[in-house]
């Protein structure tokens, strides 16, 4: 009688342990994106950041006392544009084009006396400003430069930053940014941007056996800006 | 519970009676013509409710056994419809994927033409712009030659127009000098000379001017 009874239970329990739950509801959404994978988009990235550093970089024409120069500049806020002060020294007529084939009379705003640096003004200039970079250039970090050499259209070169100057070096008093992408005349002005496209600083020279650009550290460029380092430019 | 040894619970063994029932509602001869063969009546009593226990446990298991296994078969259903659900929604899923994934291969096509468009007319676009400055820079450069040569056929035709003036002045000077000689007036004409000096190197001036005026048109045409 026991062991029946024994049975009945064990039976019991056997057949409740091996019980199968009911089917839980379908997730329409489970799995849908399980299977993808993220897409390398540093190409595209890279080519849209020198997009948009093509965009706000311009090319300046100066018309001086006995000659006619051309050079670059890139849109630091509205309607205010950077360049050398050797692009815009002594003018007489200032104009700058936009990659795209648009013009614009311009004004010579203010000439920096111990950096060659230089401001200019433009009005109705709806083009995208660059974005200055907090942090000094690094030795060793990728950048590119962008410009108009030799007064034709847009071209940007690629490279690093080498190192800084000892000392002064053509004028600049402050260590100026020595990098291996290519420059020419007419790059003057210019920007010298980071790999994420932010304005590290501002080209105006070659110099060495090796056709090394310089630029103007942009720290220097935000100094003078801030305590209004520059000056009227003076007449022919 | 009292122990089964056929003793009433209320009267011990050692207390009863000769003659009276072993349990209450018993009578005597009852037990006395079974209780030789057979167990007490309630030890057989009790079997038989345990058997009735046991039938019972037996046609509840069997009942209980029968509702889980009617639950289970439902499951079971549900379990081989999800099944059927889930296959369906695979292949389906596949073919949607398959789909998409021709689709986004044409776009991929389409994307990649449309880049190259882009950037081809871009470059197109950045070619024209640069010629575009550069004939500015020379219409710059023209404009402002244009008005360096209006500056100079300016200055030539004033000191030109200066010389002339100087001329009728040196003519009208000469003619009355030449009347004072016919009067028999004496002349010096120390001033005179300094005059057409002074003259010569207005004029000459003038036709410098008006040689580099004609220079820079010439330049220009």
């Amino acid at each position: 009688m026991t062991r029946v009874a024994s049975f009945l239970v064990a039976l019991s329990l056997a057949v409740v342990a091996g019980c199968v739950p009911p089917a839980p509801p379908l997730d329409p959404d489970a799995g849908a994106l399980a299977d993808l994978e993220p897409l390398d988009l540093d190409e595209f990235e890279a080519a849209a950041v020198l997009r948009a550093a093509r965009e706000f970089t311009v090319r300046i024409r100066a018309l001086g006392c006995d000659r006619l120069g051309t050079g670059s500049g890139f849109v630091l806020d509205d309607g205010l544009i950077v360049t050398n002060r050797h692009v815009v020294g002594q003018p007489r007529e200032v104009a700058i084009s936009t990659w795209d084939g648009r013009s614009f009379d311009a004004r010579v705003d203010g000439i920096a006396q111990d950096a060659d640096l230089a401001v200019i003004r433009v009005s109705g200039l709806d083009l995208p400003r660059a974005t200055v970079r907090d942090a000094p250039a690094v030795i060793g970090e990728r950048i590119a430069v962008i410009g108009y050499p030799g007064g034709g259209g847009a071209t940007i070169t690629t490279g690093r930053v080498l190192g800084f100057t000892d000392g002064p070096i053509l004028g600049e008093t402050v260590p100026a940014i020595r990098v291996d992408a290519e420059v020419r005349p007419g790059n003057s002005g210019g920007p010298l941007i980071d790999a994420e496209g932010r304005v590290i600083g501002v080209i105006f020279a070659l110099s060495g056996p090796g056709g090394d650009g310089l630029a103007v550290p942009v720290d220097v460029l935000v100094a003078r800006l801030d305590r209004q380092g520059f000056t009227p430019p003076t007449g022919c | 519970m009292a122990p089964d040894d056929g003793t009433p619970d209320d009267a011990p063994a050692g207390e009863r009676e000769p003659g009276a029932p072993l349990w209450p509602g018993a009578d005597a001869a009852t037990v006395g013509a079974g209780a030789v063969t057979t167990a007490p009546p309630r030890r057989r009593r009790g079997r038989r409710v345990a058997r009735a226990l046991l039938v019972l446990a037996l046609i509840g298991t069997a009942i209980g056994g029968g509702a889980v296994g009617w639950q289970q078969r439902e499951i079971a259903a549900g379990w081989q419809a999800r099944a059927l659900l889930l296959e369906q929604q695979r292949d389906d899923a596949i073919g949607r994927s398959e789909a998409l994934s021709g689709q986004l291969g044409e776009l991929a096509n389409l994307v990649q033409l449309s880049g190259e468009d882009l950037a081809t007319l871009e470059e197109r676009l950045a070619e024209l712009a640069g010629e575009k400055a550069r004939a500015e820079d020379r219409a710059t450069l023209t404009r402002d030659e244009l008005r360096t040569l209006a500056t100079r056929v300016d200055t030539a035709v004033r000191q030109l127009n200066a010389c002339a003036d100087d001329l009728f002045e040196l003519q009208s000077a000469t003619i009355d000098a030449y009347n004072s000689v016919a009067r028999g007036t004496p002349v010096d004409v120390g001033p005179l000379n300094e005059r057409l000096a002074e003259m010569t190197t207005r004029c000459t001036a003038a036709r410098q001017a008006g040689a580099a005026a004609v220079a820079l048109a010439s330049r220009l045409r």
